[in-house]
């Protein structure tokens, strides 16, 4: 969990500069009313209150996107508990999972998550804007330890040509030093980036 | 043969025997899409408190998750989540094959009321072209009677699905 509380003293950051690039942006980016209602933090009560009050113990804030899971506050639980499972996977660096959210939310033209995801790495992690656009442009340029940018690479490739995705990936990752836990719990997580941008998509949560 | 270890019900331990034996108490058998998950126990808590959420839910209402499913995971292309889905439209809601082929270029044909044809159009809107979702389907909707929550709930279960999908993609689970 402590690894996972490092990124709440950025987070406002991360959101603020994502906000001010969508200013600037072309009026089809820019911010629009969310097409669903959900429970704010004022209003929030019993389980979706206590989601929302560990969230912003560890990041400092709720996002957005995940308040508009209040709406069925079994799944915010449900959803909240998923998200926690790599935070708490000490394998993962935040650097890691930030690369892994903004080019699994480019490949699904999710405009909010690739900027709150870019103004992380920009912000908290340091990561120079050059660095970021070569990312975009060929993740295998990802600046990462091997073992780290191994497991990058397999958890876009599942999320892009799973069918593709063979022994040999797998086993190169064991080689390295993942284990079947950690890849299970990278690839589930990758995974839940693509329903997470669907979800925002449609109901324009920003 | 899956690309991860899946433990059986008989050689499973701890958490993943625990959470095995209520599936086993409560399907009969622990299906090899379940198995997957154990190598993260709570992953494999969170797969399956999913499940039993919508167990939890009316038939007519598991019926239109079923279907939602089944749709979702042909338009992803992943078949153990199309046969086993389909089977139990077949077996358990008596669709019929004709029905499911039927449904499978026209949603809009699948045996359900207007309320849950309308949620499930929406919901393969959504998972089709999510940016093409408008204020207008939501106003459709709420004409319908439709909340805002049951919205919800079906377009985060066919996101839902997509993880599954990916994942047993991924994997390659194998058919039980």
């Amino acid at each position: 969990m402590k690894l996972f509380t490092k990124i709440s003293t950025i987070t406002a950051l991360a959101l603020s500069l994502t906000l001010s690039a969508s200013a600037t942006q072309d009026p089809s980016t820019q911010l629009v009313k969310p097409l669903i209602s959900y429970v704010s933090e004022a209003d929030a009560k019993d389980d979706v209150k206590a989601v929302y009050a560990e969230i912003k113990s560890i990041w400092g804030m709720v996002p957005e996107p995940i308040k508009g899971l209040s709406l069925n506050p079994k799944m915010l639980r449900n959803t909240w508990e998923s998200y926690k499972v790599m935070g708490e996977n000490k394998n993962f660096s935040e650097k890691l999972g930030a690369m892994m959210r903004m080019l699994v939310a480019e490949k699904n033209n999710c405009e909010f998550c690739v900027g709150f995801n870019k103004g992380m790495l920009m912000g908290m992690l340091k990561v120079p804007e050059d660095e970021i656009l070569a990312l975009q442009k060929d993740p295998t340029t990802a600046k990462l330890p091997a073992k780290e940018k191994a497991m990058l690479l397999l958890m876009l490739k599942s999320t892009s040509t799973p069918h593709d995705v063979n022994k040999a990936d797998i086993d190169g990752l064991k080689k390295l030093g993942w284990s079947e836990k950690d890849i299970m719990e990278g690839v589930n997580q990758a995974t839940h980036m693509v329903a997470t941008a669907l979800f925002i998509d449609t109901f324009k949560i920003q | 043969m899956s690309l991860l270890t899946m433990p059986t019900v008989e050689n499973a331990t701890g958490e993943v025997k625990e959470i095995f034996d209520e599936i086993q108490a409560a399907f009969g058998m622990v299906p090899n899409g379940i198995r997957l998950w154990s190598a993260s126990p709570k992953a494999l808590r969170g797969q399956w408190d999913h499940i039993k959420h919508r167990m939890s839910k009316d038939q007519e209402n598991q019926k239109l998750h079923t279907i939602i499913r089944y749709l979702v995971s042909d338009e992803s292309g992943c078949k153990y989540c199309v046969g086993f889905n389909g089977g139990m439209l077949m077996n358990h809601y008596d669709v019929t094959q004709d029905e499911l082929i039927a449904m499978n270029d026209k949603p809009s044909t699948a045996p359900l009321d207007e309320r849950n044809k309308a949620l499930l159009i929406f919901a393969m809107k959504a998972v089709k072209d999510a940016e093409s979702v408008t204020a207008e389907d939501i106003n459709l909707l709420k004409r319908l009677g439709i909340t805002e929550t049951e919205m919800f709930d079906i377009v985060h279960a066919a996101s839902h699905m997509l993880v599954v999908n990916t994942l047993f993609k991924t994997f390659k689970v194998q058919q039980d």
